[in-house]
C-alpha cells in the first residue's frame, strides 16, 4: 500500500494470450502441488513438530471440514458483515468528501493538514482507544475498518476528481448542464476508475483489520476470535491453519468478485480497453 | 450559393474584447464587431493564439468577456444559450469515453424525451454524419474523423440554431480533412443551419463559406471582411482550382502579411508578446 493513488497498471492482453496464460495456470498449479509437498514431508519427517506445522494433508481436510462446518461459517458470516458493513460506511462517507474535497481547491488545500496528521496513524493502534470507546463487539471493528479504508477511498476519489478533463466538464456546461448535473454526469463517472481501485485496496484491507480486531481485542465472534480460541484455547494447529488458508481463499475471492465488477463497468478506461485502434 | 440570408442577424458581437488578468496580463482579443446573419457559413480566419478559442467561449457563454456584447437572437448572452452548439477543438477530450457514441449524444437530448423518440434523434443525427454503424461503439475504438463526426453528430442532435466549430478538421489528415468540409456543407444545407467555423486554414475558409473575417494577431480585431461569392455547390477539385478561389486566398494570404509586417515593424515589444501559443 505504498502509492495509494496509482492504478495497477496491468499488462496488455494481446492476441494468442490465451495460450501463455494456459501454461502460467499450469505452473501456478505446480508451484501450489511443490509447496502442499514441501510442508508435508517436512511434518512427516519430523523437522519440525508436528504441533507446530500439521501435515498439509491433514490441513487441507480440515479446510474441507471447517467450510461445511455451521458454527465455524457462522463466524465467517460475523466477520464478513463487519467488513460489508464497514466498507459500505467507508465508500459513502470517502467518496462523498472525496468529491467535496476534489471539487474544490481551497477545501483541499485547507483540509490537508488534518487528513495529512491523521492518515499515518496505524488502524491497529487504534484498538485500544476503539475498544474504550466502543467496546470489543461489531461497532468496534466496523469503526476501525472505516478508519483504516477511508484514505485510499478518499484520496482516490480526490485524484480522480482533479484528474477529470476540463474540457469534458466545459463540454457539457456548453450543453446546458448545471454544476451539479456535471458532477454526476461527468466528473464521477471520468473518477470511477480511480474510486473503484481505492475500493478494491479498501476491501482486502478492511478484511486484515476486521480479523485483527477480533484477534487483537478478544471481539465476541468472528473468524478472528475462532482462530485465538482454536489456537490459544483448543490447542489445535491443525484447525488455525485450516482458518488461515479459508481467510486467504475470502480474500482471493473478494478481490476476483471486484475484478468482474471492474471489467464489467470500467472497461471503458485506458487500462482495460479492447481495442487496436489507437485514439489518435 | 452566396449569403443566403433572410436578413436578419442571428448573432451579433458588439465590441468584444478579453483580457487574462493574472501574473501574466494577456489582451487576447483587441476589439471584435461582426453580426453572422440567420443560414449564413460565415469563417474566422486567424493566427494560432490570436483568441479564436477565446472568442468562441464568449460567444457561447461559458466565459464573461472584459468587454463588450453578444447578442443571439436579438438577446444578450449572459449564460449559455440554449440555441447554441459549440464543437471543440479537442474532440477526443470532448467526447466522453465511459459513454457510447448513441450515449455521447443521448447527453444532450431533453431528459423527458420518451424512448423512442431519443433513439430516433440519435439515429436521425449518426444518419447525418455518415456514421449510422456507430451507435454502439465507444469514441476511443473510432479513427479520429469519425470522432470528430460523433461530435458534430451530438451537436446537431442538440438542435441549435447555430453551430460554432473551433478548428474542428485541425488534427486529421488531409483527406479525411476534405471529407469533413463537404459534410459541413451538406449538413449545413440539410438542416439550413448556421455555422461560424473558425480555422487557421485561408484555403478551407474560403472554400466552405460565404463570407470570411480575417483576424490580426493578438490583441485581436478584424483586419478584413471578404465575401465569398464561389457558385454552389462547392467542389473539393473544381472549386479549389477555380480562378476566382485562387484570387480571394491569395488576397487573404497577402492582408494576412501585410498586417503582420506592418505590427512587426511597428512595434517589437508587441510582436514579441504576440507569439504565445
Ligand atoms: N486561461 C488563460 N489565461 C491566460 N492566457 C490565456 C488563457 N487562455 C488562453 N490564453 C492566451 O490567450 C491567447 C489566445 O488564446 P486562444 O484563444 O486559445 O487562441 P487561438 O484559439 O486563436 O489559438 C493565447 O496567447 C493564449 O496563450
Ligand atoms: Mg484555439
Amino acid at each position: 500500500m505504498t502509492s495509494l493513488t496509482t492504478r495497477i497498471p496491468r499488462a496488455p492482453r494481446r492476441a494468442g494470450a490465451g495460450s501463455s496464460r494456459r501454461s502460467a495456470v499450469v505452473r501456478g498449479a505446480l508451484g501450489f502441488l511443490a509447496l502442499f509437498a514441501v510442508a508435508e514431508v517436512i511434518s512427516r519427517s519430523g523437522i519440525v513438530k508436528e504441533a507446530f506445522l500439521p501435515p498439509a494433508s491433514v490441513v487441507l481436510m480440515r479446510v474441507g471440514q471447517l467450510l461445511v462446518d455451521p458454527e465455524f461459517l457462522g463466524q465467517v458470516l460475523a466477520t464478513l458483515e463487519a467488513w460489508a458493513i464497514g466498507l459500505g460506511i467507508c465508500i459513502v462517507v470517502s467518496v462523498t468528501i472525496g468529491v467535496l474535497l476534489g471539487s474544490s481547491r481551497a477545501a483541499y488545500s485547507g483540509s490537508r493538514a488534518v487528513i495529512e496528521f491523521l492518515r499515518p496513524i496505524p488502524s491497529v493502534a487504534l484498538i485500544p482507544v476503539a475498544m474504550l470507546v466502543l467496546g470489543n463487539d461489531a461497532e468496534m471493528k466496523i469503526a476501525l475498518i472505516v478508519f483504516s479504508t477511508s484514505w485510499p477511498v478518499l484520496f482516490n476519489t480526490i485524484y480522480g476528481m482533479h484528474d477529470v478533463d476540463p474540457i469534458a466538464k466545459l463540454t457539457a456546461k456548453s450543453f446546458g448542464r448545471g454544476r451539479l448535473s456535471t458532477l454526476l454526469t461527468v466528473s464521477l463517472p471520468s473518477a470511477a476508475p480511480f474510486i473503484f481501485t481505492g475500493i478494491r485496496i479498501a476491501a482486502s484491507v478492511a478484511l486484515i483489520v476486521a480479523i485483527s480486531a477480533e484477534l487483537l481485542a478478544g471481539a465476541s465472534d468472528g473468524l478472528g476470535r475462532w482462530m485465538l480460541d482454536a489456537g490459544a484455547t483448543g490447542n489445535r494447529p491443525d484447525l488455525v491453519y485450516a482458518a488461515t488458508i479459508i481467510a486467504g481463499l475470502i480474500g482471493l475471492a473478494i478481490n476476483f468478485v471486484l475484478v468482474l465488477v471492474e471489467r464489467r463497468f470500467l472497461s471503458w478506461q485506458p487500462a482495460l480497453r479492447q481495442t487496436d485502434k489507437g485514439t489518435a | 450559393m452566396s449569403v443566403t440570408t433572410t436578413g436578419t442577424d442571428l448573432l451579433t458581437i458588439e465590441g468584444l474584447g478579453h483580457v487574462y488578468e493574472g501574473r501574466q496580463r494577456h489582451e487576447a482579443i483587441g476589439r471584435l464587431d461582426f453580426t453572422v446573419p440567420e443560414g449564413a457559413f460565415v469563417s474566422i480566419v486567424g493566427p494560432s493564439g490570436c483568441g479564436k478559442t477565446t472568442m468562441l467561449r464568449c460567444l457561447s457563454g461559458l466565459m464573461k468577456p472584459t468587454r463588450g456584447t453578444v447578442y443571439l437572437g436579438g438577446e444578450p448572452v449572459t449564460d449559455v444559450p440554449r440555441d447554441l452548439a459549440l464543437v471543440f477543438q479537442d474532440y477526443s477530450r470532448s467526447l466522453f469515453p465511459w459513454r457510447t457514441v448513441a450515449g455521447n449524444i443521448g447527453f444532450v437530448l431533453p431528459r423527458g424525451l420518451p424512448k423512442e423518440e431519443r433513439a430516433e434523434r440519435i439515429r436521425e443525427s449518426l444518419d447525418a454524419v455518415g456514421l449510422s454503424g456507430a451507435a454502439d461503439k465507444y469514441p476511443w475504438q473510432l479513427s479520429g474523423g469519425m470522432q470528430q463526426r460523433v461530435a458534430i453528430a451530438r451537436a446537431l442532435a442538440y438542435r441549435p440554431k447555430i453551430l460554432l466549430m473551433d478548428e474542428p478538421f485541425a488534427s486529421v489528415d488531409a483527406q479525411t480533412r476534405a471529407e469533413l468540409e463537404d459534410l459541413m456543407l451538406d449538413v449545413r444545407r440539410r438542416f439550413d443551419m448556421t455555422i461560424l467555423f473558425v480555422t487557421h486554414d485561408i484555403d478551407e475558409s474560403v472554400y466552405l463559406a460565404d463570407r470570411v473575417l480575417v483576424l490580426s494577431k493578438s490583441p485581436s480585431t478584424i483586419v478584413t471582411t471578404m465575401e465569398v461569392d464561389l457558385p454552389s455547390p462547392r467542389d473539393q477539385v473544381a472549386t479549389r482550382a477555380s480562378e476566382h478561389f485562387v484570387q480571394l486566398r491569395t488576397e487573404i494570404a497577402e492582408m494576412i502579411r501585410d498586417q503582420s509586417t506592418r505590427r512587426t515593424a511597428s512595434g517589437a515589444g508587441a510582436a514579441a508578446a504576440d507569439t504565445a501559443p
